[in-house]
């Protein structure tokens, strides 16, 4: 019996040291739960946009070299999937190769063609979406009036200036309709529209460039001048 | 919405797959024996083979369809995939591996309307020979009412008849391996593009061949027969050639490999002892009926009286051992497919079908086709119910029904199972008494279904809204994620440990 007490005697005063309300052993818990889970949330996030767009830079660098072996091959219709044309941007000192189609999948790798619609240089509107994030769309809305758009096909390049920029909501699909605006009305001028989501991080709104054809230039005479000090 | 039609179509492709891999089994099977028995009488080997699948893939222009009112409706078999590139499935022909010549009918019609100017393409012909190749086909505008038919979202199968009422199958009878020999009958084929089909050039395997987008220079011909679909100096697509022939070499090279599109009576319930290796030990001769189905890439403008009532309920249980088939999977034809129609897959006019229906004979089929190890039995017992030859005229509008658009694009076809029924159709004009079923075991009444599939020209991303390009989960997620760190952090320093005595409480 002696024997307990003394064993006792100091485990009992470790107990009474340590002792604290069991709800602030929960409390503890449920702290270091929450900032796990908040941690990675916040990274999935980050990974959502960076991670994409990381991943989009590295597809775009297979795209190019692509892009030029079909040019070179003369390789026939576009394929889904697959680079169609290149877009360059001087003032956002960017450009892409852009793939056939606007399924979630296509756009992992670039922007996107809307399939439906014209091809670079034709009466009718080029529209392509792209990703609003940093290797993408991410500034687009910084494109005034006036700015100059590329699109470079195999046999051309086609010099488009911006001439609007609007916020639509995403059923608005009458700005890619071959008269951006009028739908159904037979086009007569050559544009080219950009769309990409708005605001930034999100995806209830679009952002929409049209851009007009002002001049293009066959591929054998070089570079437009437009391009010049662009990569 | 979109994705619906997606499933439906998808199902639909791989039933007709199904049904064309089974029906190319099964022609294979059935040529193998005759040519098999005939290759014992006939002494000199001839190096002309029968073409037995393949495809033939164009996508006509490069642009075809980039306009709003484009329509497509396809007939006979006829396929096109999502980036608007038609598929004809083979139907007959005859290729000569040795010399890289031959001519190949494909099946199948096209018709794109485009801007209320519309054309029919129609049973293409690739006349396979070198440097002066041609494709061929039957070129005309659809008929009076183009787009009353099938037009609207009738993807599926709708049989309607009448329905595409310029569907002139050619009854190219011509397998002659002569070059040039091809627009010999039928509706005069219109010299669509030159090609240039070099033998050096072809992918092989096997008995399959491919020419892949081989350029296609348009004709004369062409032009004029095309205005109507393409714009100011576009230029057709490259063509993409595939072909499997047969392992024997046919009989009489020259002419008739493929014999005549009217089915000839052939054996009936006797079994055939055929030599080769295909059909050996099975009992199921019949095969007779195919070959020659094979020839007729398609029947008959008219909706032939399709002999639909035969109900052959086959019953015979017995295997037969099929070496041909290189993949060892069975091939067992169950339930409603119009499985009888092997030929109908590879050679559109399954004229020897209906035929079947004209015996009243219960002729014991023997269905199973086995490979490798597998056995499959199936159990079939031929009872054909109404005696007299077209019976029931079936509807079947595009005559060209065979559906093979070789899933397999060049290898022959040889395994699988089909339980479903067959949009092969098949109207033979003549009613041949030919009584045994085809090595398969079709029970049921066949149905004559033609499949109409009317595509949005294009496949558009989204057509109702402008494409997602941004996801817009990442601001809740970020602010829920912040919100837990700045919580957790609270809470943890609320009840951080301290060090209470009970006394002090």
């Amino acid at each position: 019996m002696t024997h307990l007490v003394e064993w006792d005697a100091p485990s009992r005063r470790r107990t009474e040291e340590d002792w604290e309300p069991p709800s602030r052993r929960v409390g503890r818990m449920l702290g270091e739960l929450m900032l796990t889970a908040g941690l990675v949330l916040v990274l999935f996030a980050a990974y959502a946009t960076y991670g994409k767009a990381w991943r989009i830079e590295s597809e775009q660098n297979a795209l190019a070299g692509e892009l030029d072996r079909s040019w070179a091959a003369s390789a026939g219709r576009p394929v889904e999937g697959q680079p169609m044309a290149r877009i360059h941007i001087p003032k956002l000192g960017r450009q892409w190769a852009v793939v056939e189609g606007v399924s979630q999948a296509d756009l992992r790798k670039g922007p996107g063609h809307y399939p439906r619609t014209a091809q670079p240089g034709q009466i009718g509107n080029v529209a392509i979406a792209g990703h609003r994030i940093s290797s993408v769309f991410w500034d687009v809305d910084r494109l005034d009036r006036g700015d100059v758009i590329v699109a470079e096909t195999r046999t051309g390049w086609f010099v488009y200036r911006v001439v609007r920029q609007r916020l639509v909501l995403p059923r608005q699909v009458e700005v890619i309709a071959p008269s951006p605006g009028r739908p159904g009305e037979a086009p007569r001028k050559a544009m080219l529209t950009l769309t990409t989501c708005n605001p930034k991080f999100q995806n209830w709104q679009r952002l929409v460039v049209h851009a007009e054809l002002v001049r293009e230039q066959a591929k054998s005479r070089g570079r437009p001048a437009e391009l010049k000090g662009h990569p | 919405m979109r994705s619906t039609s997606n499933g439906r179509m998808r199902s639909a492709r791989r039933r007709v797959g199904w049904l064309s891999t089974l029906g190319l089994v099964q022609l294979l099977a059935g040529g193998l024996a005759t040519v098999g028995a005939m290759a014992t009488v006939s002494a000199p080997a001839p190096t002309v083979r029968e073409v037995t699948g393949g495809s033939l893939t164009w996508a006509v222009a490069e642009r075809l369809g980039a306009g709003d009112h484009v329509e497509v409706t396809l007939s006979g078999g006829a396929e096109r995939d999502r980036e608007g590139v038609f598929r004809f499935p083979a139907a007959g022909g005859a290729y000569d591996p040795e010399t890289g010549t031959g001519t190949v009918t494909y099946g199948g019609s096209v018709t794109v309307v485009r801007d209320h100017k519309g054309v029919v393409i129609a049973n293409p012909v690739v006349v396979i020979d070198g440097a002066d190749s041609t494709l061929r086909a039957e070129v005309g505008t659809p008929g009076p009412t183009p787009t009353a038919a099938p037009a609207p979202t009738g993807a599926g199968e709708t049989p309607p008849a009448g329905a595409v009422p310029m569907v002139t199958p050619t009854e190219n009878a011509s397998g002659v391996p002569v070059p040039g020999a091809s627009d010999a009958d039928g509706k005069p084929l219109t010299e669509l593009a030159r090609l240039s089909v070099v033998k050096d050039t072809a992918d092989v395997r096997g008995q399959a061949v491919t020419w892949t987008a081989v350029p296609a220079t348009a004709t004369e011909a062409s032009a004029g027969a095309l205005a109507g679909l393409l714009g100011d100096d576009e230029a057709l697509t490259p063509v993409t050639i595939a072909l499997t022939y047969d392992q024997e070499p046919a009989l009489g090279a020259g002419e008739g490999l493929l014999t005549s599109g009217s089915p000839t009576p052939s054996g009936s319930s006797t079994p055939s002892p055929s030599s080769s290796p295909c059909t050996s030990g099975s009992p199921s001769a019949s095969v007779g009926a195919t070959p020659s189905a094979g020839s007729s890439p398609s029947a008959d403008p008219t909706p032939s009286p399709c002999v639909s009532p035969s109900s052959t309920v086959s019953h015979s249980p017995s295997p037969s051992p099929s070496a041909t088939c290189p993949t060892s999977a069975p091939t067992t034809s169950a339930g409603p497919s119009a499985s009888a129609s092997p030929s109908a897959s590879a050679s559109p006019s399954a004229s020897a079908d209906p035929s079947v229906s004209a015996t009243p004979s219960s002729s014991q089929a023997l269905s199973a086709v086995t490979g490798g190890a597998n056995v499959v039995l199936v159990h079939a017992r031929t009872m054909t119910e109404s005696p007299s030859p077209s019976a029931s005229p079936s509807a079947s509008t595009s005559p060209s029904a065979s559906p093979s658009p070789s899933p397999l694009g060049t290898t022959s076809g040889c395994p699988t199972t089909s339980s479903s029924p067959s949009p092969s159709a098949s109207g033979s004009p003549s009613p041949s008494p030919s009584g045994s079923s085809s090595p398969s075991s079709s029970p049921t009444p066949r149905k004559t279904v033609t499949q109409h599939t009317t595509l949005p020209a294009v496949n558009t991303g989204d057509d109702d809204t402008l494409a997602k390009t941004g996801d817009g989960y990442v601001i809740p997620l970020m602010t829920l994620g912040i919100g837990l760190i700045a919580g957790g952090g609270i809470t943890l320093r609320a009840s951080r440990r301290t060090v209470y005595l009970r006394d002090d409480l």
